[in-house]
């Protein structure tokens, strides 16, 4: 039995199988095939081969299309032709001008993009593969339950691997942001990465253990050993399972019907967050059209997102928050002047209540979207009574608008406002008294109140929703609502933080909108707290 | 040539999706752009060129047009690079 114990947290999760170690055919230097443009013959007919894959996998995970642009890279192509201009196989010239390229890349400071390097080394094997007419799948006889133990998982590889089948992934290479970590989070498998020795201590078929929490590979463990890794696997997926059993569940407190619903950013996502067994979408960030797009999205496009995202909650609420930008927050079309305190600065409704022409194209567009479904429309970063009548008002005219052209919407849309800004909790009852729901956004609510900039590491530690002072305004904010029958529901970060939600129980929140990937988790935590 | 200096927010830095988008930006254009650090100049057309400059959130970048219609090309590149949020 050997313990191998990594620094980097890579995915979660217990897995125990046996090993697949993954054999790299070994590319011996080789002298040229033939004449300087021969080589150069070679090389240009496996970029054309390797461009094509490339392209094709472009589908599979956007990295693939920073992929194509390396591949057909000037600098890469030109180091290429220097090694073969001084006599290298084209084989060789690609290596080598990897090795320069790695080279340059592992001397930069910040390890997200030293770790790029993988990428270079991912699209010149497959330059390599093609040259050498090595197009085997390299996780050929691959069995259910096996964990995969490699040097480096490369994005390529893992466009290859049956997700399915695999148990976990040990890498010798690789740091928490590698593309392995990220599939691998994504899909619930347990993996280590960056186990310096891993490749030294384990052979084919060999039994191991993956402990991904705690960064641990166990290389043919004892009896003892493995009786209780298979009790904390299993352990492990009860928890998983109760979780996502609790997920379809509708939570109730007595009689009183407690909503778990999920925060979404595109039409996609409402559709997994519906299917998981969210109760709603709480907060819709329509944003995403804003930023995706080269300019302003018609009224039409916005309509179409709206009603389809409306369409796929059936019933259920979809909530959706007006264009939130500024801050943090840039498009690219819309120039923003340049602000000392952008948090502090043009945002939010106060963009949209001064492009007026803008907001009303979006608010008709949420409007006609209504008859798709049950819409409700919230507005960021209030912080007085004036605007929300002053949106409302537009919000009106564009009723009135739409009925003088025959265009049809729902009787009732209810509007909401979002509590974040300090300001907003002192008029809590106020605001509360002319609108139908209130929706806590923690994130920016925290670092207002507490004046602290949550990007800045001197004081980040300042910037927690647990601070005494942010609890007193959340709990001010749920009595005013209470106060005046107005619903009132969390879609910050802290909705989803399942170590809070007793202390917001005890608040009063009655309505939770959180990450898709809490949906469960915060049911289950709920079902507990309700059920004692 | 006409150039503008940038500070770069997205929180994790110039990465590959965006690189990617860039390169592709910057060859649509009828110009060259170059991009430039304290530390060294590079032609912003090519992405491994772009990501060996290690560009972290919070690193001034001096983005410059050279020939073509500068101005608006500038912009456009200025623009998307203050636009990556991921």
């Amino acid at each position: 039995m050997k313990r191998l114990t990594a620094t980097v947290r890579a995915s979660e999760g217990i897995a125990i199988g046996r090993a697949f170690v993954v054999e790299r055919g070994e590319v011996v230097a080789e002298p040229p095939q033939g004449s300087v443009e021969q080589e150069q013959q070679r090389f240009e007919e496996a970029l054309r081969s390797s461009v094509e894959q490339i392209d094709a996998l472009t589908a599979v995970n956007d990295v693939f299309a920073a992929h194509l642009e390396m591949v057909q890279d000037d600098m890469l192509r030109e180091s290429v032709e220097a090694y073969i201009g001084d006599g290298a196989s084209a084989t060789e010239a690609v290596r080598r001008a990897c090795d320069d390229i790695v080279a340059m890349f592992e001397g930069l400071d910040d390890e997200y993009l030293r770790e790029r390097a993988d990428d270079v080394k991912d699209v010149c094997s497959r330059l390599v593969a093609n040259l050498v007419g090595d197009v085997r799948n390299p996780f050929e006889g691959l069995r259910d339950g096996d964990i995969i133990v490699d040097n480096l998982l490369t994005p390529s590889d893992m466009a290859l691997v049956a997700l399915d089948k695999v148990a976990g992934f040990v890498t010798r290479e690789g740091g928490a942001t590698a593309h392995v970590c990220i599939i691998a989070r994504n899909h619930s498998i347990a993996a280590v990465v960056g186990l310096h020795e891993v490749l030294d201590c384990v052979k084919q078929g060999d039994l191991l253990v993956v402990d991904g929490g705690e960064g641990v590979v166990i290389v043919e463990p004892d009896e003892q050993t493995l009786a209780e890794y298979r009790m904390r696997r299993d352990r492990y997926a009860e928890v998983r399972e109760r979780e996502s059993a609790s997920s379809h569940e509708r939570i109730y407190d007595g009689e009183r019907f407690i909503p778990v619903m999920a925060n979404a950013g595109n039409v996609d996502e409402v559709r997994r967050a519906i299917s998981l067994g969210a109760d709603g979408i709480g907060l819709f960030r329509s944003e995403f059209l804003y930023m995706e797009s080269a300019e302003e999205p018609s009224e039409e496009q916005q309509y179409e997102a709206y009603a389809a995202a409306a369409a796929a909650c059936g019933e259920l609420p979809l909530t959706i928050r007006t264009l939130d930008v500024g801050g943090d927050k840039a498009i690219s079309w819309l120039p923003f002047p340049k602000e000392d305190n952008p948090f502090l600065g043009w945002r939010a409704i106060r963009v949209s209540l001064e492009l007026r022409d803008m907001f009303r194209r979006q608010l008709r567009a949420i409007l006609r979207a209504s008859t798709a479904g049950r819409v409700r429309v919230m507005f960021p970063m209030i912080t007085s009574v004036e605007e929300l009548r002053e949106a409302k008002l537009l919000l009106d005219e564009c009723r009135v608008e739409l009925d003088m052209q025959g265009i049809p919407f729902a009787e009732k849309v209810e509007v909401g406002v979002m509590i974040e800004t300090p300001a907003a909790v002192f008029i809590a009852p106020a605001l509360a008294a002319e609108c139908d729901f209130f929706s806590i956004g923690t994130n920016d609510l925290t670092q207002y109140v507490m004046a602290a900039d949550r990007g800045n590491a001197k004081v980040a530690s300042l910037c927690d929703p647990y601070a005494a002072a942010v609890v007193e305004a959340v709990r001010q904010t749920i009595v005013a609502a209470e106060q005046s029958d107005t619903e009132c529901c969390m879609c910050g970060e802290f909705a989803s933080d399942s170590a809070a939600t007793q202390l917001l129980i005890d608040c009063g929140l009655r309505e939770f909108s959180v990450n898709i990937s809490s949906v469960g988790k915060i049911k289950h935590r709920l079902q507990e707290i309700l059920s004692k | 040539m006409l150039s503008q200096k940038v500070v770069l927010t997205a929180p994790n830095g110039m990465h590959a999706r965006p690189a990617g988008e860039l390169v592709k930006l910057v060859k649509s254009l009828d110009g060259k752009i170059l991009f430039a650090t304290p530390a060294k100049q590079v032609a912003a057309s090519s992405i491994l060129a772009l990501l060996s400059l290690g560009l972290k959130c919070g690193t001034e970048i001096e983005i410059s047009a050279d020939g073509g219609s500068e101005q608006e090309n500038l912009q456009r590149v200025v623009a998307f690079v203050e636009s990556i949020k991921e």
